[in-house]
């Protein structure tokens, strides 16, 4: 079984968490264990761990990656 | 025979003998060493002449040795004047190149870290208005984002994933 990791600033609906568990799902042939956290620094958006690989939404990512287009062209 | 005026042809011959005498005495006693000595001496004098004028034909020489002496030293001296003055002038040359090369490095050195020092501070300008404009978005996006705002990111976001797959 793959744990997914899934952390937001804001606590999911039942119907967001179904969104992405129907986003995962299909991307792996084994059963999967959804663990959802809060993180109130990330401001906004979503980072989805699968234990190999980060999936990050989060505005705070966005941000800094503004920020170092800006300053580093 | 009796002479006029009691002339004796006798006594005249004596005469004459006595006159071949004297005249071959005194040649042989005066005249002979005389012009020995008199030829002796004009010998002297020729002789002297010679070496005289052997020693202005040797002077007049020497004099010649002497002023083309002196004028291949002038000539020397000239040609030695003109070849300092050529090495100083290039000495001179080539200091001022590289005193004038020196100088360009310098300003060209001094230009160029005028304008890194000038970019530099643009940079970090532009870095701390960067970090600034950012603090100030994130601190309204903490404040402001709505949970409808934080859902359609969350939409977004899934959309992107899911079309990667």
């Amino acid at each position: 079984m793959r744990k997914i990791t899934v952390i937001t600033s804001m606590e999911l609906t039942p119907r967001q968490q179904r969104q992405i568990e129907s986003v995962f799902v299909p991307k792996y042939k084994e059963r999967l264990e959804f663990v959802y956290l809060l993180d109130q620094a990330m401001v906004g958006g979503i980072v989805v761990f699968d234990g190999e690989m980060v999936y990050d939404g989060s505005v705070k990512t966005k941000i800094t990656q503004i920020r170092s287009k800006l300053i580093h062209g | 025979m009796s002479m006029p005026l009691n002339i004796d042809w006798l006594q005249i011959l004596l005469h004459l003998f006595n006159f071949v005498i004297l005249a071959g005495g005194l040649t042989l006693l005066l005249y002979v060493p005389v012009t020995r000595f008199m030829a002796g001496r004009q010998g002297r004098f020729e002789q002297r002449e010679q070496d005289l004028a052997r020693r202005e034909a040797t002077l007049a020489d020497k004099e010649r040795q002497y002023a083309e002496l002196c004028r291949q030293a002038e000539d020397k001296q000239r040609a030695q004047d003109e070849a300092a003055e050529a090495q100083r002038r290039a000495l001179l040359e080539a200091s001022e190149a590289e005193a004038r090369q020196a100088a360009e490095g310098i300003l060209a050195q001094a230009r160029a870290d005028a304008r890194r020092e000038r970019e530099q501070a643009l940079s970090n300008i532009r870095e701390e208005v960067t970090e600034l404009a950012l603090l100030i978005a994130q601190g309204i996006l903490e404040r402001e984002i709505s949970a409808e705002e934080n859902a359609a990111l969350i939409d977004a976001c899934l959309s992107d994933w899911s079309r990667q797959t």
